[in-house]
């Protein structure tokens, strides 16, 4: 009965996105209050039953009630509870419903928490968030049914896939779907800007937490999905450009170019129309990226024909939304006012710099992930487009931004003082050319672009450390009197401050695993020693060993350093008798420096009794990138409780109708 | 029912948010000229919070003020559109739209009432399988202890239990323990073919043809083998000669039996294909027919119950689902799932055969009292001793 009432809450759910969809834009236009406060109580409304469903949908994961075909298909009884309740959303159904949960929950957040934003942009904001619940609502309903039910039900169900059962995966796309439907209310406030005609330095404002909330899980989701890829796949490697990763990123740096450019927009009322075309692009691109990945589009183009009720419905959806918004745009807005003028040397041109290479980085990404797609659909070629195409290509756009992100933070607005500049920046130069030239020593013949993506890392963070410093006055000034200052500035400045350094961080891990990484792949015996980044690995051989649902194959490490004793790793090769499949579990020895990283697998023939094959790879750095992720997101996290985001002074409508500006802070 | 208890609360929930501004019409609300002046104040507080930190010279200071509050200006001198009231009417008749709209959408989507069964509600029907499963095993032991390397017989009756259990692939494995054996018979060779078939998911591979072409050498009129043998030819693209070798043996036939109505459906796809209109029965036949009766029923299985064991077996095996298979794209089908439960019983799979009869009592479920089908139904229940 339960799967039943998850369906009936998603009919429901339906039915109120159409008022959702409707009511609101006609009160913002003919000025009804009733009919714009519909767009609030609807959009709790499509919240509550959209949780009800997805409630639902997770009680027959956790009680394996296989009278429900998305259970079968995706989940057994023997898993563990964890990872029924994360198969709620491991299939294509389970993840649409998510999707229209978090869709669902962003409208309730502007619902909710929205009370500083003019009621006429709220009504039309939520109202562009129920079409998109109303096309998803329909495309789950008739084409993708989560709660589909199967009688006679079958005594267990199919899926045991061992690799997917990892922590890491069961949460990272809730985190990444928060960051990519997070956009959705973006995209809705400017399509409501475009309507209402109206984009001003409070309209950027308005939509700039929203933007950071959805910015900061997407960051998350990314990390957590690269952490997972590194120690359960067993490659060694973080990140493959791999579509699947591709479709996630892109969206994360067109959203950061989107944070930028909202701030140029706010603060000097610039960049309005490019503003409102990077929220309509990032959010076109998470769903480009969710539909991609879901229809199968990306193995192969005939994956896509499997289907085609469900392919021609999200061709229409995609169709409508992107096509429709952007139409929308071309009409309304050459109408925009321009903003303040400004030098090409300012703030103001610091950040077009970054709005221009993370849209450039974009398109080439975009270019290098559909590039082999349409080959195939012309000419039937299957190519791959890979690691060598976007590190000559991407890569090296990257750098120039991690210049300009040094330097803009002391750019001030409309014109700045490039000798001033330069003197304030002399002895950063100094220092960083130093630290590039003892990189070079320590690394001759080390490749050209790594070691300047490490000097331009240290320049950026540098930069920033002394951006911060000198706005606190540090060394300056007594200690306390800066310590005032750091407690006196607006928490989205300490949260630029650590974004950038994160992001500096980040750049070290990068470099440092993909460019100085050692990688030792051998046969190896009992006794077998592998010298490799100053350890000697000794293997001693592998021991059975049973686990709660499989067997595994543990070989043991003997890990010294000159002779010392370091660790002893053990990883792992398991088998799953039941799925019949075969996962690798590395083992690693985590330190800032580097991780040492091995794992084993059988010979191809296993003829050889003994001999099995053991890889051991050494990544200098490579923890610096998750140590960066997560400034970055603490960075977002801190910009997002700054209190001027909450500044708006809702009043009662009845009472004082009288315009009033709050006290300043 | 608690069912539509709930539905009903759910929609009057749903209702009620709808209609959540009717009785909060007071809830606070930001016109634009305020909140965006409120926004410029603020951002004037701050360029005079970075001036006095010594990050703004006071030039640049006044500069950033003079241009937000031009804006203020510009924001002050826009006119909100002025609010007005009205329009209750037409929510509170959309609000009672949203469940009658949900519900008829419902009704067309789901199947309401359907009971929940959580896996830990099931276990009764676990014990059963765990009682075959353990009989299976103990049969396995035993023919494994016998030192002559165990009967034929139990070998069979142990392959035949794994194919109930879904496990083709043990079942070929069984198969393959008495294959080579003097006494095989035309028919446990083709009931390993189709172990074999099951196993590689429809696909006919080079051994089993070899099964097959064995099994055929023992009895060229096997029906079966003649069958998969044909599907064989199908899968290397030899349309003709499977067509040629379906009607062939159709041909020998003077007396309908129950596996000619496969025959004779597969030779219909094939003629399909060829834009050739399907054969009857008759055709096929000719007058010997006694009786015009697709698909096995009770007589069949008499009939059949009088060949070998295992020739019928395989055979019964094959049709039965074969049948079953048709029903999935047919599923309205009502006389074809009395037949397959018919069937069900006839092999003592009384669980199938009771799923099949349900089905046959649902879509019967609209017919006339006197529908003698619908007696035939509620009886062979009963006698499945189901109310």
């Amino acid at each position: 009965m339960i799967p039943e009432i998850g369906q009936i809450a998603l009919a429901l759910a339906l039915c109120v996105a159409v008022l959702q969809s409707t009511l609101p834009l006609v009160g913002a236009s003919r000025g009804n209050l009733l009919f714009m406060h519909v767009g609030q109580s609807t959009a709790i409304g499509q919240f509550v039953l959209c949780a009800i469903a997805f409630a639902s949908l997770m009680w027959a994961f956790v009680v394996s009630d296989f009278t429900v075909l998305n259970v079968v298909q995706n989940s057994n009884s023997l898993k563990p509870m964890i990872y029924k309740v994360s198969a709620t959303w491991g299939s294509h159904e389970g993840s649409l419903l998510l999707w229209t949960l978090i869709l669902a929950l962003f409208g309730a957040g502007v619902a909710v928490f929205g009370a500083n934003i003019p009621i006429t942009l709220r009504a039309r904001t939520l109202a562009v968030q129920g079409w998109i619940s109303l096309g998803f609502l329909s495309f789950m309903l008739l084409t993708s049914n989560p709660f589909e039910r199967m009688i006679p039900p079958p005594l267990d169900g199919n899926d045991l896939n061992p690799l997917l059962q990892d922590i890491g995966l069961a949460l990272h796309p809730p985190l990444l779907y928060v960051g990519y439907v997070g956009f959705s209310i973006v995209f809705s406030f400017a399509v409501a800007a475009l309507i209402e005609g109206r984009v001003d330095a409070a309209w950027a404002r308005w939509v700039r937490p929203w933007t950071l909330a959805a910015w900061i899980a997407l960051t998350g989701g990314i990390a957590l999905g690269s952490w997972w890829a590194y120690y359960e796949l067993g490659w060694g490697g973080w990140w493959f450009w791999d579509p699947v990763e591709n479709v996630s990123f892109m969206p994360w740096l067109l959203g950061t170019a989107l944070l930028h450019s909202a701030i140029v927009t706010e603060k000097r009322g610039a960049f309005k129309s490019w503003t409102i075309l990077l929220a309509i692009l990032t959010f076109s691109l998470s769903l480009f990226g969710t539909f991609i990945v879901r229809s199968g589009l990306l193995t192969s183009v005939h994956a896509f024909a499997v289907d085609p009720e469900r392919g021609i419905y999200i061709l229409i959806l995609l169709g409508l939304s992107i096509g429709g918004s952007l139409a929308l745009y071309a009409w309304r807005a050459p109408a925009m006012e321009g903003g303040g003028l400004f030098q090409p040397v300012s703030r103001e041109g610091g950040l077009l710099m970054n709005n221009l290479l993370l849209a450039v980085g974009t398109g080439t990404i975009l270019f290098g992930t559909l590039y082999p797609l349409f080959l195939e659909a012309m000419t039937g070629a299957k190519i791959s487009v890979g690691p060598p195409f976007f590190n000559l290509s991407f890569v090296p756009l990257m750098l120039p931004l991690l210049f300009v992100m040094g330097t803009g933070p002391f750019l001030s607005w409309k014109r700045a003082d490039l000798s001033a500049l330069v003197q304030k920046l002399r002895w950063l130069m100094v220092l960083t050319a130093v630290a590039a030239l003892g990189i070079w020593y320590l690394q001759t013949n080390g490749p050209v672009l790594a070691v300047l993506a490490f000097l331009l890392g240290g320049w950026l963070l540098i930069a920033t450390a002394m951006e911060w410093a000198q706005r606190v006055k540090l060394f300056s000034a007594p200690f306390a009197e800066s310590w005032r200052r750091a407690k006196g500035l607006p928490r989205a400045t300490h949260g630029m401050t650590l974004a950038h350094l994160g992001l500096a961080i980040c750049v070290f891990g990068f470099v440092g695993s993909s460019a100085w990484k050692e990688d030792v792949v051998t046969f190896a015996s009992t006794g077998t020693i592998v010298e490799i980044a100053g350890f000697d690995v000794r293997f001693d051989g592998v021991q059975r060993v049973q686990g709660p649902n499989y067997v595994a194959a543990r070989a043991s490490l003997h890990v010294t350093r000159n002779g010392a004793f370091v660790t002893v790793l053990y990883p792992e090769r398991r088998t799953y008798p039941v799925a019949r499949q075969a996962t690798t579990e590395s083992a690693i020895r985590h330190t800032l420096a580097g991780d040492l990283y091995a794992s084993v697998a059988e010979p191809a023939a296993e003829t050889g009794g003994d001999v099995w094959t053991l890889r051991i790879i050494y990544e200098p750095l490579v923890n610096f990138i998750w140590i960066g992720a997560a400034f970055l997101v603490l960075g977002g996290c801190m910009s997002l409780s700054d209190r001027r985001l909450r500044v708006g002074a809702p009043r009662r409508s009845r009472t004082n109708p009288a315009p009033q500006a709050t006290p300043a802070e | 029912m608690i069912f539509w208890a709930v539905t009903i609360a759910l929609s009057a929930m749903a209702v009620l948010l709808v209609l959540m501004p009717l009785w909060r019409g007071g809830a606070s609300t930001t016109n634009r000229k305020d909140g965006a002046l409120a926004i410029f104040a603020d951002q004037v507080a701050e360029v005079d919070r970075e001036a006095k930190a010594g990050l703004l010279t006071d030039q640049e200071a006044e500069a950033a003020k003079v241009e937000i509050k031009r804006r203020m200006l510009v924001a002050s001198r826009t006119e909100d559109d002025a609010l007005r009231g009205g329009g209750r009417a037409v929510l509170i008749a959309g609000a009672f739209c949203v469940p009658f709209a949900a519900v008829g959408l419902y009704a067309y989507l789901g199947s309401p009432g359907t009971p929940s069964q959580p896996f830990a509600e099931r276990s009764a029907e676990r014990d059963g399988l765990a009682r075959e499963v353990a009989l299976v095993r103990e049969l396995r032991e035993r023919l494994l202890a016998q030192p002559d390397g165990g009967e034929t017989k139990g070998w069979v009756l142990l392959a035949r239990a794994y194919m109930r259990l879904d496990q083709p692939g043990d079942a070929a494995l069984a198969f393959a323990r008495v294959a080579d054996r003097e006494d095989v018979s035309s028919g446990i060779l083709t009931q390993y073919a189709e172990a074999l078939i099951t196993a590689e998911q429809g696909v006919v591979t080079n051994r089993t043809v070899l099964i097959l072409e064995r099994a055929l050498g023992l009895d060229p009129d096997n029906p079966a083998g003649t069958y998969y043998y044909a599907q064989w030819l199908l899968q290397e693209g030899r349309e003709e000669e499977a067509e040629a070798r379906l009607a062939q043996r159709i041909a020998k036939e003077s007396v309908t039996q129950p596996w000619i109505p496969f025959f004779l459906n597969a030779l219909n796809g094939l003629r399909a294909d060829r834009g050739v209109p399907p054969l009857e029965l008759e055709d096929v036949l000719g007058a010997a027919v006694s009786e015009d009766r697709p698909g096995p029923d009770a007589a069949d299985m008499a009939a059949a119950a009088e060949m070998s064991e295992e020739d019928r077996a395989a055979m019964i095996r094959g049709m039965v689902d074969g049948l079953a298979a048709r029903l999935n794209d047919t599923p309205e089908d009502v006389d074809g799932w009395i037949r397959l439960a018919q069937a069900r019983f006839v092999l003592q799979e009384e669980d199938a055969a009771r799923e099949a009869f349900l089905r046959a009592r649902e879509l019967l479920a609209a017919a006339p009292e006197d529908d003698p089908r619908k007696q035939a139904v509620v009886r062979a229940l009963q006698q499945l001793g189901f109310e």
